[in-house]
């Protein structure tokens, strides 16, 4: 469960977060929408104890983040940015299990290294030098890693931050990887999500918060939110709803 | 150090800890080597005897090898080892946290601030200060120097309390022009005699070596062997990124000032001994890392010994390819290390692929 | 050099090993090679630093470095009976190995003038036993600094001289005051063009042209290095320089000019002649030391 009130970051005089009162639950994904520069990702970053709000605080399970003490906090939650580049070259096996970092000495990590990199369906590369797959297959090693942080806890208690996790990816592994972190949501997870990709939001998010300038412009399930008013107010452009013929979702198409 | 990460090894004919052994055996090699070979041939019956015979275990020979084994090479091939380790330790912890493979504690300016400290005593200092205080002082300086340049690199890379690698890079090349500026400005006022001095001690020379010498880089360098084992963890979560390692719970800033500063103390000690030997740092991780991989819990350890396997072993070529004159350490180590970086980077480049 | 067994050595190197009557020398100083040689000593030498270069037989010898870089294992691998040293030698920590090894070291004082070269001559000759030589030899020396005073010209302006150790790539280094090469010009009845510093510093065209030589003086190789006299005087730090233009370069061999040992007056006789443009001048008695004897 997280929570936060007041939230105010500034940055050269201009208030990049402003956000009142807010508060994601456990058992579905959490997307963050917005056009760039809304401050999707330094609300994610406050929000995963990353950095600090000027003002303002947000809470897991109740307890403020800057109390919590940087070991739990790292067994609790975790973060997969958008795109990581190793500083040395290490088997895709290695680095899943440098997520297990946080838990040195609390039992055998085999099988949470084994286990998540079958979560995320890179079972099949854990030998594989992680600077020679590609960057699809990178990300989902990546999300292994992440999965591999938050073992060992149950799904209810753990915290997965995804920052844009799809945004370089083509088709398959934007879907692969958003699958994956629906599962954990509907095993019990909080999940919170800062996307791009207004369909794949409405795909697998259960609720949806849309961003501009910092601000909330619009907070609900995607059915609600995602209407052309909102996008229009967040983005500036004119959209076209159509719905799904084959599912009962949403599809935003430019107008 | 923990076993929980990057424990995922294939199937590995053994593991770090017998790897390590083995490197520790080397080490001892070469330092048996040292002590066995120089400008005076002495058996290596004559070399074990001489070194048994302080234990009780062997009777010293009449001659004078006793002294020229216990006086001449023991403390300068100690020197050497202690140095090698050290630089080859530092250059490794310096590469795992700049995330770059060419890295050394150069970047932060400690040599530069050694050399200028150096160089400032020895065209300045040693005529002011009492003769008894001279043979020490530009070691002293060196030192004094190396950790002066470093703090006020981290003290201007340092923002809103958040030290920023690339500020740190920036800052370096900063302080380091300018040290070096310095440096040229004291050499433009050198004498003759100065110049040569200066020109020596850049190349490096462990001949210096006391007991009083090594007890001090020892004692400097303590800290750093010490510390490194708790430094494993970060500079692992490090390779994921700056990012990564602080949500994997890395205290990141606290990690990055005590690399420094344990880095800046023991090399700034070795600097002060031993002067300007260059590559160890380099060359030490990367053939760790081509060994066995980029995992810290191998390469630091692996680094050191590595760096004081070889550092011996290029003192006694120092010592014995010119004989009865010596090489400057720092040039063999460049003359040797030279292309053989040239040479890993060109398999690099062929080899992508990695490991 | 490392032929023999040094253990061959009664205890310690302490005992001077005399080989008839003069122990094994190692000589680190090229003007203290030369009194040494100028002694008749030359044969007892077993090692010599890189600066003792004259007589030329001394390069042929095991070379023990760079005066102020000495081996301490590498001079005692040499078995010195006695090793003799100008005052600038070092390091001090391989001085202090090699006093602790027990090998008998003597200091000459620093060689700046005739009376400190003298000086030095006493010292070396009592270390080899050798006081009556040692005497004959400060004897000749004396007659030959004070002919060379009785026969220099004292015209009313002395000649001033720009004196370069290096000219080529960049600023030349030119000599101020208190240099080997200031001290070699008083002697020739002559002045450094620049007195504004001491030692040696890289000077610009201008500064080089402001202190208005009579003459320019330059070590041969290095001229010879440039391609020869006429592109030496025509790079651009000297083209301007009246004394270049009119041709007025005075060559000399550093070791003959800076070594400052017993062929100091000689070639403070030949550089007078060449600033005072009298070659006419007397020439000094000739002695064996000039080709390397005794």
């Amino acid at each position: 469960m997280i929570r936060a009130e007041n939230l105010l970051v500034t940055r050269g005089g201009r208030r990049i977060l402003d956000l009142p009162a807010l508060s994601i639950a456990p058992g579905g994904v959490f997307g963050i929408l917005g056009p760039n520069g809304a401050g999707k990702s330094t609300l994610l970053r406050v929000l995963a104890g990353e950095m600090a709000p000027d003002s303002g605080r947000a809470f897991l399970d109740g307890r403020p983040l800057g109390q919590w003490r940087a070991g739990d906090l790292a067994r609790r939650r975790a973060v997969l940015p958008q795109h990581s580049t190793l500083g040395f070259p290490l088997r895709a096996e290695e680095v899943v299990a440098l997520g297990r970092l946080p838990h040195a000495g609390r039992g055998g990590p085999q099988d949470s290294v084994r286990a998540a990199m079958r979560e995320a369906g890179v079972a099949h590369l854990a030998g594989r030098n992680h600077a020679t797959l590609s960057g699809g297959e990178q990300q989902r090693v990546q999300l292994a890693r992440v999965l591999a942080q938050l073992d060992g806890v149950p799904p209810a208690d753990s915290v997965l931050f995804l920052d844009e996790p799809t945004s370089a990816l083509d088709l398959p592994h934007q879907h692969a990887i958003m699958a994956v972190a629906a599962a954990r949501a509907r095993a019990g997870a909080t999940v919170v999500a800062v996307l791009h990709d207004l369909n794949l939001a409405a795909r697998y998010c259960e609720t949806l918060l849309m961003m501009a300038s910092g601000q909330r412009v619009a907070e609900g399930p995607p059915t609600e939110l995602l209407t052309p008013e909102t996008v229009r107010r967040a983005y500036g452009i004119a959209m076209r709803r159509i719905p799904d013929p084959e599912r009962g979702e949403v599809l935003l198409v430019p107008a | 150090m923990s076993e929980a990460a990057l424990s995922v090894p294939r199937a590995r004919a053994m593991g770090h800890g017998m790897a390590l052994l083995l490197l520790a055996g080397a080490a001892l090699c070469g330092l048996l080597v040292a002590l066995g070979i120089g400008a005076i041939r002495i058996p290596p019956d004559g070399v074990l005897r001489e070194l048994l015979a302080p234990l009780g275990l062997a009777t010293s020979a009449p001659g004078p090898e006793g002294a020229i084994i216990w006086t001449l090479r023991v403390p300068r091939t100690l020197l050497a080892m202690l140095a090698g380790g050290v630089l080859g330790l530092a250059g490794a912890i310096m590469q795992g946290l700049f995330r770059n493979p060419l890295a050394d504690p150069g970047l932060l300016g400690v040599s530069a601030g050694g050399a200028l400290g150096a160089v400032f005593m020895i065209v300045v200092g040693l005529a002011l200060l009492p003769a008894p205080l001279r043979p020490y002082a530009t070691a002293g300086a060196a030192f004094l120097g190396a950790l002066l340049v470093t703090l006020l690199v981290m003290r201007v890379a340092q923002h809103e309390g958040r030290v920023m690698i690339a500020s740190m890079l920036l800052a370096g090349i900063i302080f380091n022009a300018l040290a070096g500026a310095a440096t040229s400005a004291l050499i433009f006022a050198a004498d003759d005699m100065q110049l040569r001095d200066i020109l020596f001690w850049t190349m490096g020379s462990v001949a210096g070596a006391t007991p009083a010498v090594l007890g001090a880089t020892l004692l400097a360098a303590l800290p750093l062997i010490i510390a490194a084992p708790f430094l494993v963890r970060g500079l692992n979560a490090l390779i994921l990124g700056e990012r990564e390692a602080q949500t994997l719970g890395i205290p990141i800033e606290r990690l990055k000032w005590a690399s420094v500063l344990l880095v800046a103390l023991a090399v700034g000690a070795a600097v002060a001994a031993s002067g300007m030997i260059g590559f160890v740092g380099i060359v030490a991780p990367h053939l760790a890392r081509l060994m066995r991989g980029a995992d810290h819990r191998w390469v630091l350890p692996a680094s050191a010994l590595i760096g004081a396997a070889l550092l011996p072993l290029a003192d006694a070529a120092a010592r014995v390819l010119v004989a009865p004159a010596e090489l400057p350490i720092g040039l063999l180590t460049a003359l040797l290390g030279g292309p053989f970086f040239l040479a890993l980077l060109l398999r690099q480049r062929f080899a992508l692929d990695g490991r | 050099m490392r032929r023999r067994a040094l253990f061959a050595l009664p205890a310690g190197l302490a005992l001077p090993a005399f080989a008839q009557g003069m122990p094994r020398l190692v000589v680190a100083g090229g003007g203290i090679a030369e009194i040494v040689c100028a002694l008749g000593a030359r044969d007892a030498i077993v090692g010599a630093d890189s600066t003792s270069l004259f007589p030329a037989e001394l390069r042929q010898l095991p070379q023990i470095g760079y005066l102020r870089a000495l081996s301490a294992e590498g001079v005692l691998s040499l078995q010195p009976g006695l090793l003799l040293l100008a005052h600038e030698a070092g390091p001090p920590p391989a001085l202090a190995q090699l006093r602790a090894a027990g090998v008998n070291i003597i200091r000459a004082p620093r060689i700046a003038s005739p009376a400190t070269l003298m000086q030095a001559v006493t010292v070396v000759a009592e270390a080899l036993g050798r006081q009556a030589q040692g005497r004959a030899l400060n004897a000749a020396l004396e007659q030959d600094f004070a002919a060379l005073a009785a026969s220099l010209p004292r015209p009313a302006t002395p000649p001033t001289a720009l004196f370069l150790l290096a000219a080529g790539a960049g600023a030349p280094m030119a000599s101020g005051r208190g240099t080997s090469a200031e001290a070699m010009l008083r002697l020739a009845g002559a002045r450094s063009a620049i007195q504004s510093y001491e030692g040696y510093r890289a000077v610009t065209a201008e500064a080089a042209l402001a202190a208005a030589p009579d003459w320019v003086v330059a070590p041969s190789h290095t001229v010879e290095g440039s391609g020869g006299i006429a592109p030496f005087l025509a790079q651009p730090q000297l083209a301007l320089l009246p004394a270049a233009r009119a041709g007025r370069l005075v060559t000399f061999d550093s070791l003959y000019m800076l070594g400052f040992g017993p062929r100091t007056a000689h070639a403070a006789r030949d550089l007078a002649a060449a600033l005072h443009a009298r070659p006419d001048m007397a020439a000094l008695p000739d002695r064996p030391w000039l080709r390397g004897a005794a």
